[in-house]
């Protein structure tokens, strides 16, 4: 899967291969896995609903620490293809 | 052999609680599987699941256009819109323009028996005309990026069981040229207010709840396009929850592409709300997929953010 061969706390980076990553997965708990493996990842939650688009959508609500010392949260809106294939949409600030 | 009646014997809610467990193991997740399931493939659950459904809830309430009695409900009806991307119209270069669709079925990979499966689907949310030239819709649909990408058409339904209206007067088109107002918010308000390139005149003002809010447990009915599919209606649904500010929750019957769908009060024909969140649409029956209707208990709900939350925006019609 592209963008996970080495974790990094740069949220730049995290953004940087997000699109890519979530074209490339093939489950939401792939998408996790692969958020959460970032050292500035405090939380990542999937929330429960389904944005009821054509196709639907989900999202990720992350919490990214900074070197600054302030967090950084931001919603990972992707769509929902089916027959497990995904699409990034957007990122945006909680 | 595994005991059929075992799993008749289940509550529809611990099927469905199988289900997705079954389906998160396949991937990193261990959920704990219910033991008593252990014997029944995937398709057998999956039946009895369909099966108690239909126990619970009846029918599914989603009818077409042309199956309704003219009246209230059918005027509801014509203020509602289906939203396509402009790449998703075909101007014809004679007045009209083709709606680009792809067979339901075959795009889902439904199985046979699933209900409307024979139909073209292409709409990617739906809207409802709130002022002559305002659509309201969800605002994970439209936003400032795309908004000028965006057609809204009238009158993409059946006109019988067998045939759709997808070639559509270019008077029934409408373009978007800008926000009126929009709001986004995780698990709160979720609408769009859009400006269309000119006034509608010939479909009717769906009129908006503008203040109080809607009573606990009021029956209401959603217009939309289900799965991008043509205009369906679906009534048979309630208020179960109404404790949120920004939004009510239904048991409303709706899928990804009803986004943006007026829900009605179905006393007042007053617009309540705007459908924008809910459960899982399909799940996997053997080498296909089903709808999964929930039961009363079962699931989450429909989330419906309030028109009280854009009201403000949308100028007062004449005679409202």
């Amino acid at each position: 899967m592209s963008g996970s061969a080495s974790p990094n706390d740069d949220i730049g980076e995290l953004e940087k291969a997000l699109p890519g990553v979530a074209n490339d997965a093939h489950s939401l708990d792939e998408i996790e896995t692969w958020i959460r493996a970032h050292r500035c990842v405090k939380s990542v939650e999937l929330a429960p609903h389904l944005l009821k688009s054509n196709p639907p959508q989900r999202d990720f609500v992350i919490e990214c620490g900074t070197q600054d010392g302030t967090t950084v949260r931001k919603v990972l809106n992707i769509y929902v293809l089916g027959n497990r294939k995904f699409q990034f949409n957007s990122l945006r600030d909680r | 052999m595994p005991d059929i009646k075992k799993l008749e014997a289940l509550p529809a809610a611990d099927l469905l609680q199988e289900l997705r467990n079954r389906h998160r193991t396949r991937f990193f997740l261990w959920p704990r599987l219910n033991g008593d399931l252990r014997d029944f493939g995937d398709e057998a659950i999956a039946a009895a699941l369909i099966g108690s459904q239909k126990l619970i809830y009846g029918i599914d309430d989603r009818s077409d256009v042309y199956q309704l009695s003219p009246g209230p409900d059918l005027d509801d009806v014509d203020s509602a819109v289906a939203l396509f991307r402009a790449a998703g119209v075909a101007d014809n270069g004679d007045g009209t323009s083709t709606l680009r669709t792809v067979n339901f079925g075959s795009e889902q990979n439904l199985c046979p028996g699933e209900r409307f499966r024979e139909q073209p689907t292409g709409a990617f949310c739906s809207g409802v005309l709130v002022a002559p030239d305002i659509i309201a819709t969800a605002g994970h649909c439209v936003n400032s990026g795309n908004v000028t990408d965006v057609r809204f058409v009238f009158g993409f339904r059946m006109r019988d069981a067998t045939t759709a209206q997808t070639v559509i007067g270019n008077r029934e088109i409408y373009r978007g040229v800008a926000l009126v107002g929009h709001q986004l918010v995780g698990n709160g308000s979720d609408w769009a207010l859009v400006r269309l390139d000119r006034n509608v005149t010939n479909h009717r003002i769906a009129r908006i709840r503008r203040t109080g809010r809607i009573a606990d447990g009021q029956a209401v009915h959603v217009i939309g396009h289900p799965s991008g599919l043509p205009t369906k209606f679906a009534g048979g649904a309630v208020v179960r929850d109404n404790a949120q500010g920004a939004f009510f929750v239904a048991n409303l019957d709706t899928y990804g592409g009803n986004s943006g769908s007026p829900v009605f009060n179905s006393d007042t024909h007053e617009v309540e709300g705007l459908l924008v969140r809910g459960d899982t649409d399909f799940v996997r029956q053997g080498t296909c997929q089903v709808s999964l209707v929930c039961p009363t208990t079962g699931c989450r709900g429909e989330d419906c953010t309030r028109a009280t939350e854009f009201a403000e925006l949308v100028p007062l019609q004449p005679g409202s």
